[in-house]
């Protein structure tokens, strides 16, 4: 009996040391690789909304400053977790120096295809052009100064611009401490 | 060992017939490229799995078989994991958490049991390899039909036209699913009827 609790655990361990060994030498050769990856995707993801920066440099947890080959500040990027109609998403904005929008982008989310999903299209996403903290409120008619609500999808259009809010208030708050 | 080969391809695909790997077929065949994508990573998984497990199947505790095989197939996945990450990202992104899930597909598990304990390195390198090709080629089946309903392309290239009107349920789990069961049932009569010829 005890024998055999003794065999089995051996048996079972030197498998796990043999896969652990594998595993490790596998993450030695791709974490480099994988880090390289993601940091590219990230700094692709940062230019598609503030495309006049070269390079960005975190203030605070989802907050970037972003800055020119002269290593000038010509804005900033935030991104901001909306709470959608089907869950939660995350908006990345940008914003030039005088705190209106440059340009926002939804990345991947699970709003409702051919309703919410049009959160990701420019009709919408251009609205957000040029405004500053008060014009970001959501309307159901046609407006130049507010953002309007994307018909039958007023939960996911309100989602994107209370994040985006958010975010720009709680930047002016570090940026002007 | 032919017959071993094609057997996982035609009379025994894990989709169509043990019908054993069907989370992933719902999930992750909505385009043509996902199908390939996903039915390679699992043609490797479970070739290289079959193959590790005939060849230590000696070494390893009755008691303890099955832990035994997920962890070697655990190992395997988070290989691949690894790998499709650092140098495939987009495939990595668009597969998501099925790459992990590789883990817990039946069909894995399944011919681990069934094939590689009880049969020799050779006899399970061509049982891995037909099983996951049988795999790959339902998947990208089910990635074209899908694809070319859903969105009117085929690997990402417009063929519909521009007046094409995207059937959106065909991308979408649902539309999978019945997919899934008409094909079935196509294969199936097609070889009654193909043997009553005979």
């Amino acid at each position: 009996m005890i024998k055999d609790i003794i065999k089995i655990g051996i048996n079972l361990m030197l498998i796990c040391l043999v896969g652990g060994t594998i595993l490790a030498a596998t993450n030695f050769i791709t974490a480099p690789k994988i880090e390289e990856v993601e940091k590219e995707a990230k700094l692709q993801a940062q230019l598609s909304v503030l495309l006049s920066a070269t390079q960005f440099k975190e203030i605070k947890q989802g907050f970037f400053k972003g800055l020119n080959a002269k290593g000038e500040t010509v804005g900033y990027v935030i991104s901001c977790l909306a709470e959608g109609y089907s869950g939660a998403f995350w908006v990345m904005a940008g914003v030039n120096k005088e705190f209106k929008i440059v340009r926002i982008n939804v990345l991947t989310n699970k709003e409702t295809p051919g309703l919410g999903s049009k959160i990701e299209e420019d009709e919408f996403r251009n609205q957000f052009k040029g405004k500053c903290v008060e014009s970001l409120e959501v309307v159901k008619t046609p407006t130049a100064d507010k953002i309007q609500a994307i018909t039958g999808a007023t939960i996911s259009s309100k989602a994107v611009t209370e994040a985006v809010k958010k975010g720009l208030v709680e930047l002016k708050r570090i940026i002007q401490k | 060992m032919l017959k071993i080969f094609l057997n996982g391809i035609f009379k025994e695909n894990p989709i169509f017939r043990l019908a054993l790997a069907l989370c992933p077929s719902l999930a992750v065949s909505n385009t043509a490229f996902n199908g390939l994508g996903m039915g390679l990573c699992l043609l490797f998984v479970i070739t290289s799995s079959n193959v590790i497990i005939s060849s230590v199947r000696n070494l390893i505790h009755p008691k303890i078989r099955i832990p035994a095989y997920l962890t070697i197939i655990a190992v395997l996945v988070t290989m691949v994991e690894a790998f499709l990450h650092a140098y495939v990202p987009a495939l990595h992104k668009s597969l998501g958490i099925f790459i992990a899930l590789m883990v817990v597909f039946a069909i894995v598990l399944a011919r681990a049991e069934v094939f590689a304990s009880k049969n020799t390195v050779w006899k399970s390198l061509m049982d891995g390899l037909g099983m996951g090709l049988g795999f790959a080629l339902a998947m990208v089946l089910l990635g074209i039909i899908r694809e070319l309903l859903g969105s009117g392309s085929v690997f990402g290239y417009n063929i519909m036209g521009q007046n094409f009107k995207p059937i959106l349920i065909m991308l979408f789990s649902p539309g999978a699913f019945l997919l899934v069961g008409l094909l079935m049932g196509f294969f199936n009569w097609y070889e009654r009827r193909f043997t009553k010829n005979l």
